[in-house]
């Protein structure tokens, strides 16, 4: 399995390698300049010969690549940071990252721990105190805060560093699409379960046409709705201001108040549920139909399995041979589309975020864009293309988990 | 069982701790990407106030939420929404030039000069007047060169109780010319000498130049920024305010917020009450219109300044009953037809005709204006029939006004441009942006336009960053349209002027029109008299002067029709009237926030 992983890294290297190729050539032949929004004010001109040669943008093309490349992957020094926290993302180093994958890896060795077969005693002892384990390696690493950045150089836009941009944003964009994760599962994969259960009865007929509707209707459309409803109509029914339409915070959401060891307190998570719930569930409900639909196909194909006809034949109890034989198989197939959905999750709900105005990956990838910051561009494209490649590998990884049938040669 | 139970109960407590710390975790908002505003550093010796001063005394903050003027409450907080994020707060380096950061910055910058959105005259600031030709505050000396004075007002301080001096104007002015400052530098590069005093600052410049008006628009506290690394240091806070307000909070990605300037030096004119009546303004970023307007609909948002589509205004309007308060102006962004005289001009369409007069004035007969007004702007405003009007209406002709829309009129042209031409019909290629929906509509407009006409029309859109990226530049189109972006007052009106320098269609020029350049199709007595006239604008500051030789300048480029002028883009500003008052739209670059510091709650 070890031979495997590393195998799958370099391949998934060579494919960032390309990637990034593949992308600054698009972007070097799609046209325009990043000064171009300079160039309708009359009295500019200096200022883009200035900035075209400190961006080097007088080079030609595969010289601007390289001096990015050399920079992309080139450590530069930042302060380590002072605090306790438990925040996260500010300054987003690597061993944050390693505290990410730790948190991620925990979440999904504990919910495969919880299917798996428990055989022994001491196996189940184990498992518990590796989870422990686990756990408190994380929230080590995250208070230790060591702080790492590369050189992904200056947004052309003049917003800074891209990698303080980059991370800064990260942590924004982690929170809106791990609640929308959270919320289309918890509800996605019963939902399609149910139905599969109660195949062609009315809740699943309702089901798959509410599916169809929601899936069929632009994101753009349901969260403008959103807005209109349960922000805007819902506050003149009941004169009380519930969901918030824009913003991840109120602007006095600091004058709230921290609550103790400087976790927010329950008026800032008030806070901050009024504005996270509406973007929320406008992506949840969009995973939420096509995670029920997925299940369901899933959980139908299972169910009309041979081996679940001999469960039955054996006179299994109905609870028994739905929660333990068929789901854990149904759900395997779940697997490759949620981890697909964490990695294209760091690019950012685009849409989503311009909407809610959610100050995430995604709103500053747009806006990177439209200015032709092709750092920043750069950036987020690597940085998703990553997520792709080890999601991918985690997902396969999985699939051992869960599937003792699959083999890593 | 019951062991499996107790097991699964530790998985389930350690699902549930996953989420709860990851959720936690994510995106806090007590991160670096919050900033607060620097500490300042104490006056310098050089900046001590005159005795007279006493700055922090007489301008002390009255107590908040107590009552200035039946009307007029101290205390509360303005939201501002606005679609645009600065990239930085520090206007001289790149990203600076955004209008959204200038915006924001008249809550805490200050300079000589400020837009006053009632007259769109440029009104003294700092400074006890406008220095001119008349009041002696310019003089054009015996050997050529211009000395402009400043008087800065005693009263006037920064925001930690320094006085405002001249040793702030000199290092202004010394930053500015920093070579490694990517800022533009024009106007500034031509000054030979400098005075600061205590309470004055004099220049002299090589040349007179009614540029000079534009100078000093927003000054840099020496005291607090000198020592600092200028290019990174002021990006995510600010200097000292010179404002009304002084920044406190930059939540990336989502707003901003500036809180009251306890020593603002200015008083209400017309009640002489300490400015400015809020506590603080919140300028939040919301990037889909949509979105704007739903919040503001919410009243989550008091104020703002949505991008001018028609179905926008409208919506707008239809708030009106219900407490919002619209204004539609013609704002400073000129939209413009444009005939292209460089020989590129053959490679989009070979058969151009745009050396002829009698064809371009056949064309500005057959553009229907009020029709393109009413169907893109939907009438909000009127058509634009020439560039001063945008820039000083006071002075403005009207110089297009002669091309009405007359389809028998461009008929008799069209075939007289025929007959000259030795040609049996004519050719037409319209290029533009395609991602701009209002110049589609406008293409599309022109389709009937030019049939009815006679003339061979073909839409030839591009993608804009194509267009500005690379078509503009090389002259690569026949008829072309885009905008300017105007500014008020003398000195932008000359720049229009500019625009057509013979000198400079390349690199580092503007004559993208090619019109009188060496290359160009035309060079004939009305292109080297427009040159003259050029020359002779930027060598003089004397209004008497200047005045009937931009009309003239203009009356040429309307008898060549080397342009037309088409409507200024719409401006739009609403506010809930029973929430702000005070609020007043400036269809300038200066917006809405021209006049912040009288804004005041109503509902307090």
């Amino acid at each position: 399995m070890f031979a495997y992983i590393i195998r799958r890294l370099v391949y998934g290297i060579v494919t960032l390698f390309a990637l990034s190729l593949v992308v600054f050539v698009l972007i070097q032949f799609s046209g325009g300049s990043p000064l171009d929004r300079l160039r309708l004010n009359p009295r500019m001109q200096p200022v883009i010969a200035q900035l075209t040669e400190q961006w080097g943008l007088d080079r030609p093309w595969y010289e601007q690549y390289f001096v990015w490349l050399k920079n992309f992957i080139t450590p530069i020094d930042v302060a380590p940071q002072e605090g306790l926290t438990i925040v996260m993302f500010g300054k987003l180093g690597i061993w944050s990252w390693v505290a990410v994958a730790a948190f991620l890896g925990a979440a999904a060795y504990t919910v495969g721990a919880f299917f798996a077969t428990a055989k022994a005693n001491w196996w189940r002892t184990f498992r518990a105190f590796s989870i422990i384990g686990v756990w408190v390696a994380a929230f080590w690493i995250i208070k230790s805060r060591i702080v790492f950045a590369l050189n992904w150089g200056t947004s052309f836009r003049g917003d800074g560093p891209v990698w303080d941009n980059i991370f800064g944003a990260a942590g924004n964009t982690f929170r809106l699409g791990l609640t929308a994760l959270a919320i289309a599962l918890i509800i996605g994969i019963p939902l399609g379960i149910y139905q599969a259960i109660r195949q062609y009865s009315f809740f699943d007929q309702m089901g798959t046409m509410l599916s169809f509707i929601t899936f069929s209707t632009p994101i753009f459309i349901i969260g403008v709705m959103l807005q209109l409803i349960l922000a805007f109509y819902l506050e003149r029914w009941t004169g009380v201001k519930i969901f918030y339409v824009v913003g991840m915070t109120g602007s006095g959401y600091e004058e709230l108040g921290r609550g103790l060891f400087g976790l927010p307190s329950l008026a800032q998570l008030g806070d901050v549920i009024q504005h996270l719930t509406l973007p929320a569930l406008s992506i949840a409900a969009i995973s939420m139909a096509g995670y029920s639909r997925f299940q369901r196909a899933s959980m139908l194909e299972v169910m009309h399995s041979d081996y679940l006809r001999t469960a039955k034949a054996k006179g299994l109890p109905r609870r028994s041979i739905i929660v333990k034989h068929a789901l854990r198989n149904a759900l395997i197939p779940i697997v490759t589309l949620v981890s697909l959905d964490i990695a294209f999750m760091i690019g950012g709900a685009i849409i989503t975020e311009s909407i809610f105005g959610w100050p995430g990956v995604g709103r500053l990838y747009i806006g990177a864009i439209s200015a032709i910051d092709y750092p920043t561009i750069m950036a987020v494209v690597m940085a998703i293309g990553a997520g792709v490649v080890l999601m991918n590998i985690i997902a396969d990884i999985l699939y051992g988990v869960l599937d003792p049938r699959v083999r890593y040669d | 069982m019951n062991r499996l139970w107790r097991s699964r109960k530790v998985l389930w407590l350690a699902v549930l701790l996953a989420f709860a710390m990851i959720a936690a975790a994510c995106g806090d908002s007590d991160d670096s990407a919050e900033t607060t505003a620097a500490p300042t550093t104490a006056a310098t010796e050089t900046t001590a106030a005159p005795e007279t001063t006493a700055a922090p005394e007489t301008t002390a903050a009255p107590e908040t939420t107590t009552t200035a003027d039946p009307g007029k409450q101290y205390g509360g907080e303005a939201v501002v929404a606005d679609d645009q994020e600065p990239p930085t707060l520090n206007w001289a380096v790149p990203g600076g030039d955004n209008a959204i950061v200038s915006l924001i910055g008249q809550s805490y910058w200050a300079g000589v000069q400020e837009i006053d959105g009632f007259t769109l005259d440029l009104i003294p600031e700092l400074v006890t007047e406008l220095p001119t030709v008349a009041n002696g505050g310019a003089v054009v000396n015996e050997d050529g060169t211009l000395t402009v004075n400043y008087q800065i007002k005693d009263e006037a301080v920064w925001s930690d109780g320094t006085p405002i001096s001249g040793d702030d104007f000199q290092f202004t002015y010394e930053t500015i010319m920093d070579p490694d400052l990517a800022t533009t530098k024009t106007t500034y590069e031509d000054i030979v000498s400098t005075e600061p005093g205590p309470k004055t600052f004099s220049y002299t410049l090589a040349q007179p130049t009614a540029l000079y008006e534009l100078l000093f628009g927003s000054l840099i506290p020496k005291h607090a920024v000198e020592g600092s690394d200028f290019a990174t240091d002021w990006n995510e806070t600010m200097w000292p305010s010179a404002g009304p307000f002084v920044f406190d909070t930059w939540q990336k990605g989502e707003f901003i917020k500036v809180v009251r300037n306890d020593n603002y030096w200015k008083t209400d004119a017309e009640t002489g009450d300490q400015l400015p009546y809020l506590d603080s303004v919140v300028f939040r970023f919301i990037p889909e219109t949509e979105s704007i307007i739903n919040a503001f609909k919410a009243r989550e948002v008091d104020v703002i300044q949505p991008p001018p589509a028609t179905e926008t205004i409208e919506a707008l309007q239809a708030l009106e009953a219900e407490g919002a308060v619209v204004e539609v102006l013609s704002g400073p962004v000129w939209e413009h037809l444009n005939f292209q005289f460089g020989p590129r001009r053959l490679e989009r369409n070979e058969l151009s005709s745009n050396e002829n007069l009698n064809y371009r004035k056949g064309v500005a007969h057959t553009i229907n204006k009020d029709l393109i007004v009413d169907e893109i702007l939907a009438g909000q405003v009127e058509p634009l029939d020439g560039f001063l009007n945008t820039t000083q209406p006071s002075i403005a002709t009207d110089a297009w006004a002669q091309y009405d829309y007359n389809v028998e009129g461009a008929i008799e042209y069209f075939e007289a441009a025929k007959a000259e031409l030795g040609v049996d019909e004519l050719y037409t290629v319209f290029s533009t942006t395609s991602n701009n929906d209002a110049r589609v509509k406008l293409s599309e407009l022109f389709v009937n336009m030019f049939g009815d006409v006679g003339v061979n029309y073909e839409n030839q859109l591009e993608d804009s960053q194509l267009f500005f990226g690379e078509t503009l530049e090389t002259g690569l189109w026949d008829l072309g349209e885009w905008a300017w972006l105007g500014s008020p007052g003398t000195p932008g009106s000359l720049q229009n002027y500019d625009l057509f320098d013979d000198l400079n269609p390349d690199e580092g020029g503007q004559n993208y029109y090619r019109w009188g350049t060496s290359d160009s199709v035309v060079i004939d007595e009305s292109s080297v008299r427009f040159a003259e006239i050029r020359d002779a604008l930027n060598a003089s500051v004397d209004p008497d002067v200047l005045t009937p030789l931009m009309q003239e300048g203009e009356q040429i480029i309307a008898d060549q029709v080397v342009i037309i002028p088409l409507y200024a883009r719409l401006v739009t500003a609403a506010v809930w009237g029973d929430e702000i008052g005070g609020h007043k739209h400036n269809p300038t670059q200066a917006a809405h926030t021209w006049n912040i510091e009288d804004w005041y709650r109503v509902d307090l």
